[in-house]
């Protein structure tokens, strides 16, 4: 017995006790914590006068059994008085030793009986680690072999719809195109704006801190400019599936952005006709014209203005001759800019443009529209067709009857596709927001919320897509869901295109978003690729409504120009201008009824009711616009009160 | 004849117990009172015994204090809880089925009596005590 020992209730051995001084100062923290003011004993000292053979069995059972120093102390000090109550009956250490029987097993045994003893937090805790453990494995095993069949999947091309739309679009190689000069504008303009950091272009208003930058920016490249005007007469832009067109693009960005490198998604020829990289280069050409009109018209240049907005008229023009969906929104965009300007000229400098240039300008603003659409703009349902079967092949695998999993090569797409197709929100951006003012065709973004956009840049997705890329693919429907919502929307979009605007409530295709628009986050992932589509089907037959609005209340806005002039007042209505300046009094896409229209002291008011249908008499909210679900008037005249 | 450790194991917990029923006892004592009531049967290898008294304790069914003998040897006894004698009751009750469910099957002692049409209906159903057991599962 260890002499020096103190008894204490259940099995606990302690040696004395100390005060709480040496407790505080000099005992190490985890023995504190464990022993408090008492001094253990350890297992070394529980032997202590046994026999060799005795002391090293007990301590090895102890070490062997690897249990907490308490419970050690514990097992050992019983372990201990057990031999030495069998020395004390006579018996040797050695019968002891034979009758105690196997370490490793007492050990063991030991070790199980001691775990049972400890607290019931102790085993939620071993449990909750257990759990733990198990599940990342699990998590492992079942990532593992996702990644094993992701990787080993692979898109089966089975059409290449690629060359069928190059085929489709091909152009006359003899005829000049538009292109090379456009993708050399654009890459010198990226590398200007690159060099002197500096995005925030068109800016149009004079009064805006960008200003002076914006404006150096078309002055630096006003000769780029000049090569715009000349290059927006050619009869074409040029085949965009072409590789021709995708050679020249990566040759422009090379030439003037130094240190540019083709991504990954450029070198694939696969995703660039998904990309259709050109569409940045013919915004980036855009966005310059603007930005020269708005300095034209600040130093009273009417011809280099008109000059501008005629090249963003046949550069409009020769977008929508392309017959690709994609190059049909750019060409809305690029008349959707080309109208505000005009609108911002006419509220801004009203007199900056003589009569006839003024209705000439008009004319040839009217001749770009067919019927309610603005230019020829009506997609090709071929090509739409052909997009979308070469997505469902790049995205999904193919079982052979129609269905297949997503992909994860298909996320590239995603992404790639998202980057590109918001060139038109991109187009349209806001000019002035130090003066809370937006211009109209800003408003063409306001409402294109770019699903695919939203959900491909979302946490939620880069979560998912960097540390659960298999669960991702899962997440997502099969290319028979996909290809059977798709359809879907199409067929919807076709019927509704035949419905008046303002006659459109609660249709199919509403119904289709509204579905696919749900709260539930796995379901829209699910089929976020059908979002996108469902806004390109939207683009079709939406867009060129709205459009057609914005063209007849800038024509209104230009009649009332040349009333005012002619007669020295304004209107005292629109219908005032039929027949001279306009056929007819324009119709508000809202409510069917004539657009709205007051004379005030400052001008001639143009609105449109707004999707709440009442007519508010021309009230408007600042972030009005036609593309908002605002519920009070859109004005369209004048264009920017605050300016 | 020593037991074997599969029938040793729903044993020896109950055989414990009862030896706990009457007194107090320490480690080495219930080793020596085991081997020697059992005439040797129960006589279980001591590093078991340790193990199976800390699983009785774990349970509740045992409680041990360390105190110093008169000896003056530092002991620590262990008794029976509540607990634990009702669970030696229980069991024994099974226990005392058991046996007389091998005696009818002619494995134990009276065998040759019943057989000659003195047996008692055998019980509906006859679990070995297991509760204390299963110290080494």
């Amino acid at each position: 017995m260890n002499p020096t020992s103190v008894l204490r209730s259940d099995a606990q051995v302690v040696r004395g006790r100390r005060t709480w001084r040496e407790v505080m100062f000099r005992v190490p923290i985890r023995e504190a914590l464990r022993y408090g003011r008492d001094v253990p004993v350890t297992p070394q000292e529980c032997v202590a006068g046994l026999p060799e053979d005795c002391a090293s069995r007990v301590l090895g059972v102890v070490r062997r059994a690897r249990l907490w120093h308490r419970e050690q102390t514990e097992v050992a000090s019983e372990l201990s008085s057990h031999f030495r109550e069998g020395l004390a009956t006579g018996r040797t250490a050695a019968q002891l030793l034979e009758a105690f029987g196997d370490e490793r097993r007492a050990a063991r045994l030991v070790r199980r009986a001691m775990r049972r003893k400890r607290s019931v937090a102790w085993h939620l805790w071993v449990l909750t680690n257990r759990v733990i453990v198990v599940a990342i494995l699990s998590m492992a095993v079942w990532l593992g072999v996702l990644w094993g069949r992701i990787l080993w999947d692979c898109p089966t091309i089975r059409t290449d719809y690629v060359a069928m739309a190059r085929e489709s679009l091909s152009c006359d190689v003899s005829v000049p195109r538009s292109y090379p000069v456009i993708a050399d504008v654009a890459a010198r303009s990226e590398a200007w704006m690159r060099n002197n950091d500096f995005y925030n272009v068109p800016c149009r208003n004079p009064a805006s801190a960008d200003w002076e930058c914006a404006a150096q920016w078309s002055e630096a490249l006003y000769d780029d400019v000049t090569r715009l005007h000349a290059a927006a007469k050619l009869g074409t832009l040029g085949n965009p599936f072409d590789p021709e067109m995708e050679r020249e693009y990566v040759a422009a960005q090379q030439r003037y952005i130094a240190g540019w490198q083709p991504s990954k998604s450029d070198a694939d020829e696969g995703l660039r006709s998904v990309r259709l990289s050109s569409l940045g280069h013919v915004r980036g050409a855009a966005r310059l014209l603007v930005q020269d009109a708005a300095v034209a018209r600040s130093r009273g240049e009417a011809a280099r203005m008109v000059a501008d907005w005629r090249a963003l008229l046949g550069l409009a023009r020769q977008c929508s001759g392309v017959r690709a969906p994609w190059y049909q929104s750019v060409a809305l965009g690029v008349y959707t800019l080309l109208c505000d300007d005009l609108r911002v000229c006419l509220t801004v400098r009203p007199t900056l443009l003589a009569s006839d240039e003024l209705k000439q300008f008009a004319h040839e603003l009217a001749s770009f529209g067919l019927a309610n659409r603005p230019g020829n703009l009506v997609p090709d349902r071929v090509l739409a067709s052909w997009e979308r079967e070469d997505l469902l092949q790049r995205f999904f695998t193919d079982d052979g009857r129609g269905d297949g999993r997503m992909l994860s090569s298909a996320l590239s797409l995603l992404d790639a596709q998202a980057r590109e197709h918001t060139i038109v929100t991109r187009l349209t951006k806001k000019v002035d927001e130090s003066a809370g003012v937006w211009m109209r065709a800003s408003s063409t973004a306001a409402n294109w919320q770019w699903v695919l956009r939203d959900e491909s840049h979302s946490g939620l997705l880069d979560v998912v897509d960097n540390v659960g890329k298999p669960a991702n693919m899962l997440g997502f429907a099969s290319r028979r869901e996909v290809a059977e919502v798709w359809e879907r929307l199409e067929r919807a979009a076709a019927e509704v295109a035949e419905v008046p605007f303002y006659a459109r409530h609660a249709t199919a295709l509403e119904a289709i978003s509204a579905e696919l628009q749900t709260d539930d986050n796995i379901r829209r992932l699910a089929f976020v690729r059908c979002n996108a589509t469902a806004k390109s089907v939207w683009a079709w037959y939406d867009w060129p409504v709205r459009l057609a609005q914005e063209r007849d209340a800038t024509l209104a806005a230009i009649s009332c120009e040349l009333y005012r002039r002619a007669t020295g007042a304004w209107p005292a209505t629109l219908e005032a201008l039929v027949p001279r300046y306009l056929p007819s009094v324009p119709i508000d896409i809202y409510d069917g009824g004539p657009l709205g229209y007051r004379r005030t002291e400052a001008g001639p008011l143009i609105y449109s009711v707004g999707p709440d249908r009442e007519d508010d008499g021309g009230r408007s909210a600042e972030d009005a616009t036609l593309w908002s679900q605002a519920t009070s008037d859109v004005v369209y005249m004048p264009y920017a009160p605050v300016w | 004849m020593k037991a074997e450790t599969e029938l040793l194991r729903g044993a020896g917990p109950i055989a414990v117990l009862k030896l706990l029923q009457a007194r107090e006892m320490y480690g080495y004592e219930l080793v020596e009172a085991l081997e020697r009531q059992s005439g040797g049967v129960l006589a279980m290898g001591q590093s078991t015994l340790y193990p199976l008294l800390y699983n009785l304790e774990a349970k509740g069914l045992i409680e041990g204090e360390r105190r110093e003998a008169e000896s003056g040897r530092e002991r620590k006894y262990y008794r029976l809880t509540p607990k634990g004698r009702k669970r030696l009751e229980k069991d024994s009750k099974q226990w005392a089925a058991l046996a007389e469910a091998m005696r009818n099957l002619g494995i134990a002692a009276g065998f040759v009596a019943r057989e000659a049409g003195a047996c008692s209906p055998a019980p509906a159903v006859v679990r070995p005590a297991m509760a204390g057991g299963g110290h080494d599962a």
